[in-house]
């Protein structure tokens, strides 16, 4: 007998279609339109970065999903586009080291109130601190333990010393502690207590930034209105409300942007500047401690393994003309730390276009036309901060063959990247990875040089063995006076560029495009902006 | 007809865990770790040990797949590696997003491709049969991504007409359809129907010129049948096929395109495993994969069934 559709059936497909389509509902209730003007900001992650103040998405993450809604004890000033960006108070009004024990450090913490009413003291910093190191707290999770690793991974010991007072003991002398702590975010234990875990705190989160929840739909929006009572007043946001929308097609961006759809595009592709500047909006851009550059293998087996093959790979390309190539929009690269950084130091080698010195270099290693340097490159196709990395390679592969390297791509998606960066040169074969490496902090930058962080223990990719270099961090991170310090990090900043210990190539500048309607927005020498005095005028 | 619904009823059990099986193992094939993805490159690997512990990813990969199926059974999919929210209700709301647009796109693509197949079969070998099937060549070669590039540029950048991105103002839900929500999925829905157009186009006109060449189409004529009568019959005649290419493209639709999700933005089934597949997501890439499976073979249930009620030389035992 046929199948006959009846009424019935259709009225319960259609139904089954209806729950279908409503739940698609945002996960909090939609609130009603704030009177006043709402920023919206395109950014280039795929969703909105997770949000119990361990964010995901890298520096991206941190930069929307952290700074936004959390604090970290230690923070850094976004208010000047001319001024190196420094570490400032966060949480913390002061910390200081503890002269008779300098693994000891105090923390003065700040009054504050987190955006559920409850207040910031030295319990809710250690319940984070527990929540993030003590894996029989009860708010422990492996999950933002693992994320939050990287910056945790020098503290021994913390403590109460009052109730605006806290202590952290470090494992070894590390005066880099602060640059670790600036992106180790606290959330409130009181909203925890009252969702439950952690995966209900991602969807209701609460923190103390400058903004405070309002909804999140998953793939869609993640909605914040302005903290009025934020500790800082200089930072309580100028629009009542901050819309970031997660918009990876870098094309679609531009696209949101010249549509009205959006007011801020983040991560701008290079090519679509001059006909947005045409079009009356605005590009702001700024260096920051970025350096997009080629991991190098040490070991026997690569070429890179003589000093004089890295210094010429150096030589051999015209990094002028690879910024000419980004339409202006990166610094080339003199040394490992950008210009005009308090790191940048005075290394006795530059990174200079110069053919001549390269094929010089590489005949005195053994090499020339008839014994090309044969390289294979493990590069991504996309990725965060890799800016165009396919196009920049190929750039990079016709000036080595022009000296005699011989360049081949070995092409990985940028996850798979970052697996082989843990596993080691080793186990990959390449002679150089292509990862881009900030300068920002420390601990996620030039310290994976240490011999002891080679693979398995930490991110030394290339298995780079220099005692000049871990003599010198060792001496930084026994120096705690601040400008001693900077003294210290150019140290090593010069041991690694002497040593040609990376294909350093150019500097972003990561433009972004703004509506003509904002104003107010300071483009800082940070992989972290400021939001807060952006205003949307009419 | 009932013993034959609920056998293929009880065939979603082995399809979908095979499908699981498989998506389960490709993950564990590719290169790339979940964690590694989860944490900062500079962690420590006692670190990452141990969360790789906690989260059992140290364990034998059977013992891994079964855990996993064990709390599936339960309507546990777990929880994202990456943003530390359940999968559930993401894959919901991707889901719903997924099904107005395939509905919208699909709906759009298979009338087109029904009304110009059924000309181009009709008029067979004239000259508005070659403009259709060059439209049809042309909506099956055109790329997704670019079409909707130039649909964007066009309708919303110089026209300032529709939406670039998104699936509704203000982040709101896909499901509200008044004309604010229905802008949004006006370009999407083109850039989705071109291909299906095409194929349903290619399809029907080579069924219908196929009919239309039969002896008892010649007799119908004979007997002195107008036009609009012999088309009643070469309708019943060509839908179940029709209907068969239909549920496949439906299901194709339902399942997301990566490509139309990503160029508008859409927060749908595609894009969700897109960004799962990237960062290795494996619970949310399990449970979606699991979702899209079972779309497939529901659909195809029912365009047999349906392919029944309209063709009683189809018999369902």
């Amino acid at each position: 007998m046929p199948f006959e559709p009846t009424r019935r059936g259709v009225l319960q497909g259609l139904s089954s279609t209806l729950m279908m389509a409503t739940a698609a509902m945002p996960i909090a209730s939609r609130p009603a339109r704030a009177a006043g003007k709402t920023l919206r900001i395109a950014i280039s992650l795929s969703d909105i970065p997770n949000l119990w103040a361990v964010p995901t998405g890298g520096f991206e993450g941190a930069r929307f999903g952290g700074y936004t809604l959390f604090d970290p004890l230690v923070s850094w000033d976004m208010s000047s586009a001319d001024k190196p960006s420094g570490l400032v108070p966060g949480l913390a009004e002061s910390w200081s080291v503890d002269p008779d024990n300098q693994k000891r450090w105090i923390f003065k913490l700040r009054e504050a109130t987190f955006h559920d009413g409850s207040p910031w003291n030295a319990d809710a910093a250690i319940w984070n601190f527990e929540g993030y190191l003590n894996r029989d707290a009860p708010h422990f999770h492996p999950g933002r333990a693992g994320m939050a690793g990287a910056r945790t991974q020098s503290i021994a010991g913390y403590g109460k010393i009052d109730d605006m007072t806290i202590y952290l003991e470090t494992k070894y002398l590390n005066s880099l502690l602060p640059f670790e702590l600036s992106t180790l975010f606290f959330a409130s234990p009181a909203r925890h207590a009252e969702v439950g875990n952690w995966e209900n705190f991602a969807v209701n989160p609460s923190g103390t930034g400058p903004y405070a929840f309002v909804s999140l739909t998953p793939g869609s929006e993640l909605r914040l209105k302005a903290y009025e009572s934020y500790w800082n007043p200089q930072r309580v946001p100028r629009t009542p409300e901050l819309v970031l929308m997660p918009v990876p097609d870098a094309n679609t961006r531009v696209a949101a942007l010249r549509s009205g759809q959006v007011d801020l595009v983040d991560t701008l592709p290079p090519d679509s500047i001059p006909s947005l500047e045409a079009a009356g909006f605005t590009i702001i851009e700024n260096t920051y401690p970025h350096s997009w550059i080629w991991r190098l293998n040490f070991t026997e087996d690569s070429p890179f393994s003589d000093i004089r093959v890295r210094k010429a790979a150096n030589l051999a390309i015209d990094r002028d003309a690879i910024v000419e190539f980004l339409g202006g929009h990166a610094t080339a690269a003199k040394a490992f730390a950008q210009p005009g950084s308090p790191w940048y130091g005075k290394p006795a080698f530059e990174f200079r276009y110069d053919p001549e010195a390269a094929k010089a270099l590489l005949a005195e290693a053994g090499y020339g036309p008839d014994k090309p340097v044969e390289l294979t490159i493990v590069i991504s196709s996309s990725g965060g901060g890799q800016m165009v990395p396919l196009s920049m390679n190929e750039v990079i592969q016709s000036y080595m063959r022009e000296v005699g390297i011989n360049v081949t791509f070995d092409v990985r998606d940028f996850g798979t990247m970052i697996t082989m960066l843990r596993q080691g040169a080793k186990e990959s074969g390449a002679d150089a990875l292509n990862v881009a490496m900030t300068m920002q902090e420390p601990a996620t930058g030039v310290v994976s040089f240490t011999s002891v962080l080679a693979p398995p223990a930490g991110g030394n990719w290339g298995f780079y063995n220099n005692p000049a270099f871990d003599e010198a961090l060792a001496a930084a991170r026994a120096t705690f006076d601040p400008a001693a310090l900077d003294a210290a990090m150019s140290k090593v900043m010069e041991v690694v560029t002497d040593d040609a210990a990376a294909l350093v190539v150019v500097h972003d500048t990561n433009p972004r495009a703004l509506s003509p309607k904002l104003k107010g927005f300071v483009q800082a020498k940070n992989w972290y902006q400021d939001f807060t005095p952006i205003e949307v005028t009419d | 007809m009932i013993a034959y619904i609920l056998r293929r009823v009880l065939y979603i059990v082995p399809i979908s865990l095979a499908v699981s099986l498989v998506c389960f193992m490709l993950v564990h094939i590719a290169p790339g770790d979940p964690i590694d993805a989860m944490v900062q490159p500079d962690t420590p690997k006692e670190v990452i040990d141990r969360v790789r512990a906690e989260y059992g990813l140290d364990q034998p990969l059977p013992v891994q797949f079964g855990l996993w199926l064990l709390k599936v059974v339960q309507g546990d999919f777990g929880t994202s590696l990456i943003k530390g929210r359940p999968v559930l209700p993401d894959l919901i709301s991707a889901s719903g997003a997924t099904f107005v647009l395939a509905c919208t796109g699909g709906l759009l693509g298979f009338v087109t491709g029904c009304v110009f197949g059924g000309i181009a079969g009709v008029y067979r070998d004239s000259w508005i049969d070659r403009v259709l099937l060059a439209v049809a060549v042309a909506g099956v070669s055109v790329p997704h991504y670019w079409l909707g590039m130039v649909l964007v540029i066009i309708f919303s950048v110089n026209l300032n007409m529709l939406p670039a991105m998104g699936a509704g103002p203000g982040g709101s839900a896909v499901s509200i359809f008044d004309w604010e929500h229905i802008r949004y999925l006006i370009l999407p829905s083109i850039t989705l129907a071109v291909i299906p157009a095409g194929i349903v186009t290619r399809t029907v006109r080579g069924l219908v010129s196929d009919i239309m060449s039969q002896d008892y189409i010649t007799t119908l004529r004979g007997k002195g049948l107008r036009r609009h009568g012999i088309v009643g019959h070469v309708v019943r005649n060509a839908a179940p096929t029709t209907l068969a290419v239909i549920g496949l493209q439906l299901a194709n639709l339902m399942g997301g395109s990566i490509l139309v999700e990503t160029v508008f933005a859409w927060p749908g089934t595609g894009m969700m495993l897109n960004t799962a597949i990237f960062q290795r997501d494996i619970p949310v890439l399990q449970a979606t994969t699991l979702v899209l499976a079972l779309f497939f073979v529901v659909l195809n249930l029912l365009v047999d069934l349906v392919q029944t009620s309209i063709d009683p030389r189809i018999s369902r035992r």
